[in-house]
């Protein structure tokens, strides 16, 4: 430090001048500086002047700000009106020393400051002896996108702490003191890679340096930034004994993607997404580290800003993936989770992915796939800033495949298609002042779909207010609602109306498929979904933090269908189904926290909690018949309803789970870190005769002693979570229906019910390494992982009773283990030049394999459900009957078990270019082709039935190895000079799935349904193109976004 | 007291100040803990029915629905195992090896598939209505309720003893509800005969139909266990109720009507790769509609005349057998050329029958029970006789569906 000591001897003829001028005091002792923006405990250790503090000095006159600044602070400053000039000044910042602001107002005005040891401040003249020092500023931005960022850290390298700070809402900093000379600035910030630039420093000057920060998952300093999943406080990723991956907003920008399932396409090593069709409303599937259940849904949980969230599928799908009402025993392979959809990506700040039941434990009963925890944007405090962004496109499918060049309709089938306008918008509006913060934002997307009849539009809007100020007290209000619209047409049979050997021959008029389909039923789906939280922070001490949470996501689903199902043939009269699907969840959560001692050798967190939620789904689905004319979805003239063909008219579920915890983690040298914790839940899903369930876990995290080019750590977690049975599983239950084949009331039993019923019980050990070289210019990390399943739940197992009303049980088991890595280097790092190359690998030792089915070691055991099943084989195995011996045979997984991505980021000047692209290998698929076309010359007897194994092998298995680029998107960041009045504008250009190259000759691999029926149906069967999917659309946009 | 004063020249605060504001947080913490802990997590489906709202008719009704469920997934594999059919070299290889080995157990669908669970939750769900029927008639406080009580717990009883002993000839050994223990396939027939008794005994009338089957479908259990145990009582009191019945309903006919032609239109018109066996190509497929119900059928008069014709000639009354062969109503009509009858001829008239009957010696008698037998059988999965001879009945049940949980 260069101020008292050096100047000693000058001080008393000093004093004595500025006195004998007239010098005032200004500024006093004040109570609570609500500016501050640390703890009390760290205040009364941090001298008065290396006290951070918020100012805003706009075209100021200096005395009133060092006024000001001696008021907010709370130092005492004297200074002489006489000896300052009549600059005015203008300074914002939201935390900076005391000392800094005061170098930074009196920069170029000849005057310096003194400290005496009383601690107060002398405004005295520069003095020959004084230090020479200048001021570093500049602004710190996203490379993606120009926008600001808030809280960034920018520091010069080797100087002390003083001469960190943080970046305000605006992205801007300054640091003052800084010795005269040539430095080091280096700026972090979350989700970024850190940027490292040479300043040279004069006296008494102000030197500029701007960053613009490249995305960057994994390497934002990557020990010390802070993640708020998988623990119950925000935690440093040092701390952490498990993986855990970030997605930033600006990598979402770049990724190209418009849906979360996109998002992590090759992305997050550990996560793969798959969509089965490209049609709208198809949904999509997310699946965190393979398989974990038998019977049940494969979704991660997801969170919205702390609140978990619908992740089921759509009221229409017949398949039923609605984990509270019916989990599927095909696991996924059956309803895809449209609610995936309605999150707007535009909205988001950051998502981050837990993966594994060891680093999921805290989540208790519903975390076995994985939870992924979504943030949404919050304002930053500032003037108002607008952000306006606008996107065109056009979407093309891919028709040129075997499937449809080998198809005698093949004219037919491309005439359905065209090549539709996309089109998305998006406004947000943030700013605040020092106590408030708001974001708001409103989002718009319409796609005309590629398929005859299948549009589909969005629109929401979403809006965030955080307290600031004030470290005792503060809460977050975000909500987010949402509308979203899609519909279709009947794609049932059209294959029938021009077959001549069809099953339903057409009738007069229906020429073509695209006859049929303006003559056949439409549907129309309207989701309305509000999802809302309110997050309250109340330190009442600086070792101790509560935190209440509250949540709501409800969400209303109508589907109306009218007009002539095909497969009726066009019957005279006309029907009409509508199907309701409402979902309401709530979720209460207090997480208090006792941080103590917070710092030092040895540091301890104590945190204790408890959640509720509630959710509940009700379905309703009625069929009209008899209506008197096309277009009619109202069932008022219907001559009869009925629930339909598939399910029961009113179908309800609701589970209900209180959970306790508490985790204790404790840190050694700041090296060392040991946590451990565990949960109980209760849940109304769970059987009457039994109890709570508890998840415990335990990790460690060693921080390597970094060396010049190295830094890392090592950690290892054990751990548990666990899955719910489906909702009233363990009561007897009977259903009241009309009866299939006599016309007669009937009550079936429903489901025999359980009084023992528990979840299932994931166990997860992972060990893990960081590491970072040459200042983090290249990092990677490696993660090896197993999970098993115990008490996976199966129909059955009460002698006797073994068919669909048969009680779940937790008998099965189940394991997948992987290898996982995730690499980043930037080998290139100038002012104008840069080039990021990161790639994602995940290996699946096992998916999925079966290691009980309840002392059934053979396949087939509970009904058809769970043909194809044995232990020692996958479930989401591809299997044959053998003509040999009637016994199915096993060839493999249907899912890639190798997958992964890489990306490019390259800047040049104002221009980036990004590249995407993902990668799956080592699955399997059937070649219905190849089989229909021996079905049809007469060489097997019935498709995809049986085949002698040797054959079936040689024949009709296809790898579905694929190569797909996701995206490529080069922008362009407008000079602001060009645009008046506008502070950051960018262009661009996309193309999303530009290139997708597989081994799969029936269509596009990488839309395959990652399971389909265990039996190995094929997900795209000969006549059902449109019914199963088809490739996700190529989209070439055009984009622009500006703000001001 | 210990006073620390704050740096930032606020209040001083002490420790006990501290102290209760740790405390307060603490018990916001239990508050929440205690609300959430208390929250009710018994929740109701209110779109469901629990077991004690559970109307035992129309659980009855439900029976009915999984069993012939069940039952039209497993009767094809059954006529396949039988020499009933013959699968073609084109057909499915797993009919095909069915055919051939006349072993069902190889046929997952029908050893721990659709079949069997469906048939099972028939079961078990008559065995609940029996229970519910029961409960209600314990709490029934009037002489109306009694009778619906009883009405509902004699239908329940009805169909209970024809899934049992449905499932005791298919499956052999096995217990007859979750949990209970194994019992024989001929302590499985005691049990329903018992229930068959007890619905004779709850009929309101004589003539009340459910009476009729029951004497009907003891007729048929009492010759299973009369032929079983050499029990000649048995077979007479066989005979016995047989005649009871036929007396009430000459025409009986104890059937699901099954609304689904799945045999006939679904494996040999549209396929046309299955084919009747030798000695069954004449007989047509049975008609779907109320006489002669392509669905499961657990008697009718055909089959009683031919249970009183056995019984007799079991019992060494020859003539009496005889008789009672030559009034089989089958017999005029047969298409299995019984009484040397053209099928596609005329029907056979009473003078004829009886003066082909008055020719046969008890070996012939036996010759045309069995034919006529199998002529009643076709397609409803009661011929337990595969190509190779053996039976195909019993078929094991699973080892994991007997263990006692």
């Amino acid at each position: 430090m260069h101020d008292a000591i050096s100047t000693r001897w000058l001080r008393p003829t000093l004093v004595a001048a500025a006195l004998a001028l007239g010098a005032g005091e200004a500024g006093a002792m004040q109570q609570y500086p609500d500016v501050a923006v640390r703890g009390e405990m760290q205040e009364r250790m941090t001298p008065p002047l290396e006290r951070g503090i918020a100012v805003r000095f706009r075209d100021t006159p200096l005395a009133d700000a060092l006024r000001t600044v001696a008021r907010e602070s709370g130092v005492s400053i004297a200074f002489s009106d006489r000896l300052l000039p009549s600059t005015r000044v203008t300074l914002e910042t939201e935390s900076m020393p005391v000392r800094g602001v005061l170098q930074a107002l009196l920069n170029g005005t000849g005057l310096m400051l003194e400290v005496l040891q009383s601690g107060q401040v002398l405004i005295l003249p520069r003095t020959a002896d004084a230090p020479i020092v200048g001021m570093v500023q500049g602004r710190v931005v996203s490379a993606s996108d120009g926008q600001p960022l808030r809280n960034a850290e920018v520091r010069v390298i080797g100087m002390p702490d003083t001469h960190t700070v943080g970046t305000n809402g605006s992205g801007t900093y300054i640091i003052a003191d800084i010795p005269a000379g040539t430095h080091w600035v280096r700026a972090e910030a979350l989700g970024f890679g850190a940027d490292s630039q040479r300043v040279t420093v004069r006296d008494d000057d102000v030197a500029t340096v701007n960053f613009r920060l490249a995305v960057d998952a994994i390497a934002l300093d990557p020990l010390s930034a802070t993640v708020s999943t998988g623990t119950l406080v925000d935690t440093e990723r040092r701390t952490l004994g498990t993986s855990i991956s970030v997605v930033t907003a600006a990598e979402i920008e770049q990724s190209g993607a418009t849906e979360l399932v996109e998002l992590f396409q090759g992305r997050v090593p550990g996560v793969t997404s798959f969509t089965p069709s490209g049609a709208n409303g198809a949904g999509g599937h997310i699946r965190v580290r393979g398989v974990s259940s038998i019977m049940g849904d494969q979704a991660p949980l997801i969170y919205v800003d702390g609140v978990p969230v619908d992740n089921g599928s759509s009221a229409g799908n017949r398949a039923g993936e609605d984990v509270l009402a019916h989990p599927t025993v095909t696991n996924a392979g059956a309803g895809a989770h449209v609610r995936l959809q309605e999150i707007p990506l535009d909205q988001i700040e950051r998502i981050e992915v837990v993966k594994g039941s060891a680093a999921t434990t805290m989540y208790g009963s519903e975390a076995i796939n994985g939870v992924i925890q979504i943030f949404t944007k919050r304002g930053v405090p500032g003037d108002m800033r607008i952000t306006a962004r606008v996107e065109q496109g056009i979407s093309t499918v891919d028709l040129d495949n075997s499937f449809v060049d080998r198809s005698p309709y093949a004219e037919q089938i491309r005439s359905l298609f065209s090549n539709p306008h996309t089109q998305r918008y998006n406004v947000q509006l943030s700013g605040g002042e020092s106590r408030l913060a708001y974001t708001l934002g409103a989002d718009h997307g319409r796609d005309d779909g590629v398929v005859m009849g299948n549009e589909a539009s969005e629109t929401s809007v979403h809006g965030s207010f955080s307290t600031l100020g004030s470290e005792k007290l503060s809460l977050r209000l975000s909500a987010s609602l949402l509308q979203r619209k899609y519909s279709s047409l009947d794609y049932s049979a059209l294959f029938d109306f021009v077959d001549v050997n069809a099953e339903v021959p057409a009738p007069p008029g229906i020429e073509s498929m695209q006859d049929a389909l303006e003559r056949g039923s439409r549907s129309e789906t309207d989701v309305q979904r509000v999802i809302a939280s309110a997050n309250l922070t109340w330190r009442p001490l600086p070792i101790l933090q509560n935190q209440f949470t509250v949540g709501l996501d409800r969400s209303d689903e109508l589907q109306l269908m009218a007009g002539q199902p095909l497969r009726d043939a066009f019957s005279s009269t006309f029907q009409a189904e509508n199907i309701r699907r409402d979902f309401d969840r709530l979720t209460g959560r207090y997480v208090g926290t006792l941080s103590y001692p917070a710092e030092g050798t040895f540091t301890s967190t104590l945190s204790v909690g408890a959640e509720g939620q509630h959710s509940e789904v009700r379905n309703l689905r009625i069929r009209g018949v008899g209506l008197p004319s096309p277009g009619i979805s109202g069932l008022d003239f219907a001559e009869s309803i009925t629930s339909g063909p598939y399910a029961p008219l009113e179908q309800y579920s609701a589970i209900a789970t209180v959970g306790f915890f508490v985790q204790e983690q404790v840190g050694l040298w700041n090296r060392l870190y040991l946590t451990g914790g565990l949960r109980a839940d209760g849940s109304s899903a769970f059987g009457d005769d039994f109890g709570l369930q508890v998840y415990p876990k335990i990790s460690a995290s060693y921080v390597v002693e970094p060396v010049e080019w190295w830094s890392g750590k090592l950690r290892a977690a054990w751990g548990q979570s666990g899955k719910l049975p489906t909702a009233f599983a363990k009561v007897q239950t009977y259903a009241l229906s009309r009866g299939t084949y006599y016309d007669r009331p009937i009550i079936s039993l429903a489901d025999y019910g359980n009084p023992d019923l528990r979840p299932e019980l994931g166990t997860e050990i992972e060990f893990g390494i960081e590491n970072y070289f040459f200042d983090n210019l290249a990092s990677l990390e490696v993660n090896y992982w197993q999970q098993e399943t115990e008490d996976a739940l199966l129909r059955g197992r009460i002698p006797m009773i073994e068919g669909f009303s048969a009680p779940l049980m937790n008998v099965a088991g189940l394991k997948s283990s992987g290898i996982e890595a995730i690499a980043q280097v930037t080998p290139i790092r100038t002012e104008d030049l840069s080039l990021t190359l990161g790639a994602t690998l995940t290996h699946l030792i096992d998916n999925g394999i079966i290691t009980s089915l309840g002392g059934d070691s053979t396949a087939a055991r509970v009904g058809n459900l769970y043909l194809g099943m044995a232990v020692g084989q996958s479930i989401n195995a591809v299997t044959f009957t053998s003509q040999i011996n009637n016994r199915r045979v096993y060839y493999g997984s249907r899912e890639p078990t190798t997958y992964g991505g890489a990306h490019a980021d390259l800047q040049f000047r104002r221009f980036q270019l990004s590249t995407n692209l993902s990668f799956g290998t080592g699955g399997i698929g059937l070649d219905h082709i190849q089989a229909q076309e021996d079905f049809a010359a007469g060489l097997i007897t019935s498709s995809f039935r049986t085949f002698d194994p040797q054959v079936a092998e040689a024949r009709y298995l296809v790898p579905t190895d694929y190569l797909r680029i996701d995206a490529i998107r080069l922008a362009y960041d407008v000079p602001p000079s060009l645009l008046r009045g506008v502070e950051f504008a960018q262009l661009w250009v996309q193309a999303r799935n530009p290139f997708v190259w597989d081994r799969w000759a029936n269509g596009d691999a990488t839309t395959i349904s990652p399971v389909g029926t265990a039996g190995g149906q094929a997900p795209l069967y000969l006549a059902g193109t449109l019914e199963r999917g088809f490739s996700t659309p190529r989209n070439f946009s055009l984009g622009a976004r500006v703000s001001f | 007291m210990k006073t620390t004063l704050n740096p930032k020249g606020s209040m001083p605060r002490d420790t006990a100040t501290r102290t209760r504001t740790l405390a307060r947080s603490l018990g916001a913490a239990a508050l929440i803990a205690t609300v959430a802990g208390a929250c009710d997590l018994d929740l109701v489906n209110p779109t469901i029915l629990a077991r004690d709202e559970v109307d035992p008719n129309l659980l009855v009704n439900g029976a009915i629905e999984r069993w012939m469920t069940g039952w039209n997934s497993g009767v094809i594999s059954e006529w396949y195992a039988s020499d009933e059919a013959i699968a073609t070299p084109e057909t499915d290889v797993g009919n095909t090896l069915l055919d051939e080995t006349g072993d069902l157990s190889a046929s997952a669908s029908y050893y721990s598939g659709y079949a069997l669970s469906e048939m099972l939750d028939g079961r078990e769900s008559t065995r609940i209505a029996v229970a519910r029927a029961e409960e209600m008639y314990d709490a029934a406080v009037d002489s109306a309720q009694k009778a619906r009580a009883a009405t509902a717990l004699q239908r329940a009883k009805a169909y209970n003893a024809w899934f049992v002993t449905g499932m005791a000839r298919r499956r052999g050994e096995q217990p007859i509800q979750p949990g209970g223990e194994r019992l024989s396939e001929l302590a499985q027939y005691e049990h329903a005969l018992g229930y068959m008794q007890d619905v004779v005994a709850l009929a309101p009338a004589q003539t009340d139909s459910l009476r009729i089957f029951a004497l009907a479908g003891s007729a048929r259990l009492q010759w299973i266990l009369g032929q079983a145990g050499n029990d000649d009582q048995r077979l007479r009191d066989a005979i016995a109720s047989a005649e009871a019945a036929l007396a009430l309903s000459p025409d009986l006919v104890w059937a699901f009507a099954w609304p689904y032609a799945y045999i006939t239109d679904w494996y040999i018109n549209n396929w046309g790769i299955a084919l009747p066996g030798p000695g069954f190509e004449n007989i047509p497929i049975p008609a779907n509609d109320a006489t002669t119900p392509p669905g499961d059928m657990f008697v009718d008069a055909d089959a009683l005349w031919l249970i009183m014709a056995d019984a007799h000639l079991r019992l060494g009354e020859t003539e009496e057998a005889r008789e009672a062969l030559a009034s089989t109503p089958l017999l005029a009509n047969n298409h299995v050329g019984v009484a040397g009858r053209d099928p596609e001829g005329a029907p056979l008239t009473q003078a004829e029958i009886d003066a082909w009957a008055a020719s046969l010696d008890s070996d012939g008698i036996r010759h045309a029970i069995d034919e006529l037998w199998r002529e009643n059988f076709y397609l409803r999965g009661h011929r337990n006789l595969s190509n190779t001879g053996a039976p195909i009945f019993p078929v094991p049940m699973p080892d994991e569906a007997l263990e006692v949980q």
